[in-house]
């Protein structure tokens, strides 16, 4: 995967976050909400650590952030918080992380996906005094063992026309 | 990077003597902590008014009841998908069924035809024997091995037994009336011109009246035609044409044809009669040429008056 060369169409970028947001969003069939995959999370992240041209802006993704906790009806500013901090962490990373082992980059995500779970079951902790749910936390973090299905499916999804 | 940065700043190096990329890279990462700190604190703040103050709830809930119900729309369901994974087995299972019942059929189709063609065979040799047994002439079988297509000339090439009395000129019938005439014969193999042919002629009696004429093939229109019959002769719709028996070659009796139709020319003074053959011309296999001496009625009239 040569990640230098090849501009990226931002349609394509647009559309996968609209996906991911219909995802995270929707969930999935057969699936309860607390099971739901955030995928809007792991597409953030992969086109965050691609580069400043695919990286989506901070406010953008405090927005989509915002609109999965409406209409997931959990607790506002939680997913926000969580994409702003994914955000960070992917540009921190930066290529290194894609020039990683998958297996290296999926620990990372799960680990990246338990510490946020956990930062935020902190939130509810402190706020409501409801325990952390162990199950949840772990659930949600275990998603990120699609990573590699998300970023083979993104991989193909970018334009090759800017690689002349 | 920013450690960097930092690191100049302590040794008390102007933050503009720096080198450009490391102070655009400073400047990018810290606008990138301070969005993150401006958007973290905005997130923190929303998650305490929401969760300790309620204060989005009613707007949560009105936006959570509109996505609930856009997304039961959109999201398809375990019972959609099971519901379409029953209609897709069940239409695969319709479909090769189906096909099996088509192939089915055909073959039945077939087995009724051959059939249906065996039984009109049948029908038609026992007709055959049934005239073979009740007439006093000497009669020989012939099997039609080809003939032809052309619309000019109605012939038949027909096989018989070895060393069989068949002879140029002999009649050839089968169990309703005249087919034809043996026209060559060569080994066991006989060429058999068809009453319809337009070379083909007859000569004829009609049963009613007993007035006589020949009989000529159609040619390319198929049926027959009786000719020189003057205007006024007693001719109707119906009626039937045997042989007339004249020369003493050929049997009296045998039909011939049934008169359909009799209309006069303005510019002759004979009427033009069509006739339809009496026999099968096209479609039998098998068929008796007549080979013996010549006497009494082969056929029984009284049903055909």
């Amino acid at each position: 995967m040569s990640l230098f060369l090849h501009k990226l169409s931002n349609a394509k970028i647009a559309w996968s976050i609209v996906l991911g947001l219909f995802i995270s969003s929707v969930g999935l069939p057969g699936l309860a909400a607390t099971m739901a995959p955030d995928v809007l999370a792991l597409i953030i992240f992969y086109w965050a650590t691609l580069g400043v041209s695919s990286r989506p802006k901070m406010g953008t993704v405090f927005l989509l952030g915002l609109f999965v906790d409406f209409s997931t009806g959990g607790a506002i500013g939680m997913h926000s918080l969580k994409y702003v901090l994914m955000l960070t962490i992917a540009i921190q990373l930066g290529n290194r992380f894609q020039m990683s082992p998958v297996l290296k980059q999926i620990a990372l995500i799960v680990l990246v996906l338990l510490a946020l779970e956990i930062l935020l079951g902190g939130f509810v902790w402190i706020f409501l005094k409801i325990p952390l749910d162990i199950k949840s936390v772990i659930v949600a973090a275990m998603w990120g063992l699609v990573w590699p299905l998300v970023a083979a499916a993104l991989d193909k999804n970018y334009s090759r026309t800017g690689a002349k | 990077m920013l450690g960097h940065a930092e690191a100049w700043l302590r040794a008390g190096v102007s933050f503009y003597a720096m080198p450009s990329a490391t102070v655009t890279s400073a400047r990018s990462k810290m606008q990138l902590y301070a969005s993150l700190s401006v958007y973290v604190g905005l997130a923190i703040c929303l998650i305490f008014f929401d969760l300790k103050k309620q204060t989005f709830s009613p707007i949560k809930e009105g936006i959570s009841n509109v996505a609930y119900f856009v997304g039961e729309a959109l999201s398809p369901s375990d019972d959609w998908f099971l519901q379409f994974g029953s209609h897709l087995s069940y239409k695969l299972s319709l479909t090769q069924e189906n096909e099996a019942y088509k192939q089915g059929q055909l073959l039945k189709d077939a087995q009724l035809q051959i059939i249906g063609s065996l039984e009109r065979q049948v029908e038609e040799l026992q007709a055959l024997l049934g005239l073979y047994q009740r007439s006093p002439y000497s009669m020989q079988a012939v099997t039609v091995i080809t003939a032809t297509d052309s619309p000019y000339e109605h012939t038949l090439m027909a096989r018989f037994a070895e060393n069989a009395p068949v002879d140029l000129g002999d009649y050839i019938i089968d169990a309703h009336g005249l087919v034809g005439q043996v026209l060559s014969v060569e080994g066991v193999i006989a060429v058999i011109r068809l009453i319809s042919d337009r070379r083909a002629s007859v000569h004829t009696q009609i049963l009613r009246t007993g007035l006589r004429g020949v009989v000529f093939g159609g040619g390319a229109r198929g049926g027959l035609k009786l000719k020189f019959v003057p205007e006024g002769a007693d001719v109707l719709v119906g009626d039937v044409l045997v042989t007339s028996g004249l020369g003493g070659q050929h049997p009296f009796g045998i039909p011939v044809g049934t008169v359909v139709s009799v209309d006069g020319e303005e510019t002759s003074t004979f009427y033009q009669i069509l006739l339809k053959p009496s026999a099968n011309l096209h479609a039998n296999e098998d068929f008796l040429v007549l080979t013996g001496a010549v006497r009494a009625d082969l056929f029984d009239h009284d049903q055909k008056e």
